[in-house]
């Protein structure tokens, strides 16, 4: 079995066996179901020997707690690669000037070489990743660092190629290992790669895409649609990082541009083009929603939901806020609040009633 | 290693680095497309942090930014030049949406031509012995008819540019309103290679005048001294620069 879907299939499974312990103690308290001692001793013979096989072979969290840890474990992780980068940059600024143009190159080009190899050695050392997702990161901040001041060294101008080959690098990184910190920052990467060649073609300076907001909407789109990829199936939960990183693109860039719509690429003035991407948010907000509640994808949902308020939210200051007294306007706000509990309300219940057997 | 993502990581470093070293090893083969020798003025020292060893030199240019006066018109930079640079200026400028339209418009990549200016030239005032003396004097698509036009490349520089269109109005602070008379310039932004790279073989020459040229400038003695060196800068055949000799100055030269 591959090793990290085994990790997740484990971890699922160890999920169910402290959940089934925690429904037989209370049917038991409840008087429903009663297991006489050889039964009770087997049984729990049979569980403890299955969590410490899975523990033993996947590193799994046996318990709640064990599992806060673990999310404390990948924080640190993540600060600490961050940090690492961090500390690696300043240093080289700070050595820099000491070194001859060839050992400035040779420092620049084994520094990631290092780390991917470092990556690796502690991959095979270790279960959890934690360290690897560290060294991974730091590898990733290598090879910006690389490109960056070899560009700088030589004098050359920046291309928007070089956010593709750090895209590239950083999935390659996440696929290795099924680590999500080099998968959304190789997602990231991308989508600016693809917002900067549109720039270019468009005639502008590549650099000039955070002023046009359109040009991330396509980068987005893709990477939601990939969320769905055959190459998805050994990492299960990267199409939730893909989901999550597309959708956030593609609202952002909606967002802005109905507020302000003097940065479209559409050939139409600002009045027309800000309420096209108001209809186009609400639209693509409710899509998500009910997409999300269709294929019980809870993130997808959340986001859309999440969407849906924030642009109401700012549609209704627009509209009020400049004339309304303010207690009305709260007023209104809560009204609308409870409104939209009522009917969430209602959706969850119809819900729960499908799901009844 | 055995993944083999890693070993497509490491190739890929290893492919972009090799392209990197190539890209450079092509701009400077070959005779230079221009050498021109500036002073700090024109170059100015500069580090990436304070603390750090690199050193840099930041090519300098005038008019910058905020120097632009309302008064002063678009001069050479005008409609004509700015929509032969691919900008879209037919909205009039009587239509209340023009404001939000053009100022919306991105920066586009073109050749700027930077004219170095003697003292004469270089304009009066207290700071002249201090600004830089390269001028932006004009702007186009095309570097061949850039070269042809502007052929003397001890004059004249033509490097890779970022250019944006302004929309220019002056804040009547009385109507608290903007005066009528809005119009159109555009403006040489940035250069695409900014900071040029000191080689290590040339970088004890600024390393034994102490602060860098912000801090400077700064002093009185920037005043009554001048730029306290010169360097030539080389411009190679992908319009990147680099520099290949710096001297001390030892007395003002204005």
């Amino acid at each position: 079995m591959d090793r990290a879907v085994g990790k997740r299939e484990a971890q699922r499974r160890a999920d169910r066996i402290r959940a089934f312990r925690e429904e037989l103690a209370e049917l038991e308290r409840e008087g429903v179901l009663t297991l006489d001692a050889a039964q009770r001793a087997a049984l729990e013979s049979h569980l403890q020997r299955t969590v410490a096989a899975l523990a033993e072979r996947f590193d799994i969290d046996a318990s709640e707690s064990q599992k806060q840890i673990s999310w404390g474990l990948r924080i640190v992780a993540t600060l600490g690669g961050l940090a690492l980068s961090a500390a690696l940059v300043l240093f080289f600024l700070r050595i820099w000037g000491l070194l001859s143009t060839p050992a400035q190159v040779a420092v620049l080009v084994v520094t990631p070489l290092v780390l991917l190899a470092a990556t690796e050695f502690a991959a095979r050392r270790e279960r959890t990743l934690y360290y690897a997702s560290l060294l991974s990161l730091a590898a990733f901040g290598g090879f910006v660092l690389n490109l960056i001041v070899l560009a700088s060294i030589f004098n050359l101008t920046s291309t928007s190629g070089a956010f593709l080959a750090w895209g590239i690098f950083a999935l390659l990184l996440a696929y290795a290992y099924g680590l999500r910190l080099p998968l959304t920052a190789g997602l990231f990467c991308l989508i600016c790669y693809v917002a900067a060649n549109f720039c270019s073609w468009a005639g502008w300076s590549w650099a000039s895409l955070p002023e046009k907001p359109e040009t991330f909407l396509f980068g987005g789109l893709i990477v939601v649609a990939a969320a769905t990829g055959r190459f998805q199936r050994r990492y299960t939960d990267f199409g939730w990082v893909y989901r999550v990183m597309g959708l956030i693109t593609v609202f952002i860039a909606i967002l802005v541009l109905s507020e302000s719509g003097g940065h479209s690429l559409l050939p139409m003035r600002e009045p027309v083009v800000e309420p096209i991407y108001q209809v186009v948010g609400f639209g693509t907000a409710g899509l998500a929603t009910w997409l999300g509640i269709r294929a019980r994808l809870a993130s997808v949902a959340n986001m859309g939901a999440a969407f849906f308020a924030l642009l109401l939210y700012l549609r209704f200051y627009h509209w009020w806020w400049a004339w309304m007294p303010g207690y009305l306007f709260f007023l209104l706000i809560s009204l609308v609040a409870i409104g939209l509990l009522v009917l969430f309300q209602r959706l969850r219940a119809r819900m729960a009633k499908e799901a009844l057997p | 290693m055995r993944r083999p993502e890693i070993l497509a990581a490491a190739a890929l470093v290893l492919a972009a680095d090799g392209f990197v070293l190539v890209e450079a090893s092509h701009n400077r083969s070959g005779s230079p497309g221009a050498a021109i020798e500036l002073t700090e003025r024109e170059l100015r020292m500069t580090r990436p942090q304070r603390d750090s060893t690199a050193l840099l030199l930041e090519l300098t240019w005038r008019p910058r930014g905020q120097m632009f006066k309302f008064e002063d018109g678009p001069g050479w930079f005008d409609k004509s030049k700015l929509a032969e640079l691919g900008y879209d200026c037919r909205l009039a400028l009587t239509d209340p949406l023009a404001r939000a339209h053009y100022r919306a418009m991105p920066a586009r990549e073109a050749f700027a031509v930077l004219e170095y200016r003697d003292a004469a030239g270089a304009g009066q005032g207290l700071d002249s012995s201090t600004q830089s003396r390269l001028w932006a004097v004009d702007a186009g698509r095309e570097l061949a008819a850039l070269r042809k036009k502007y052929a003397d490349s001890q004059r004249y520089l033509i490097v890779p540019a970022v250019v944006r269109l302004v929309y220019a109005e002056k804040w009547d602070a009385n109507t608290r309103r903007y005066a009528p008379g809005a119009y159109l310039r555009g403006a040489v932004v940035d250069l695409q290679v900014a900071e040029i790279s000191v080689p290590p073989s040339e970088r004890h020459v600024l390393e034994s005048l102490g602060p860098i040229t912000e801090d400077y400038l700064a002093t009185e003695e920037s005043r009554s001294r001048g730029p306290r060196y010169s360097a030539v800068l080389h411009y190679g055949r992908n319009n990147e620069p680099w520099i290949d000799s710096c001297r001390l100055i030892p007395t003002a030269r204005h």
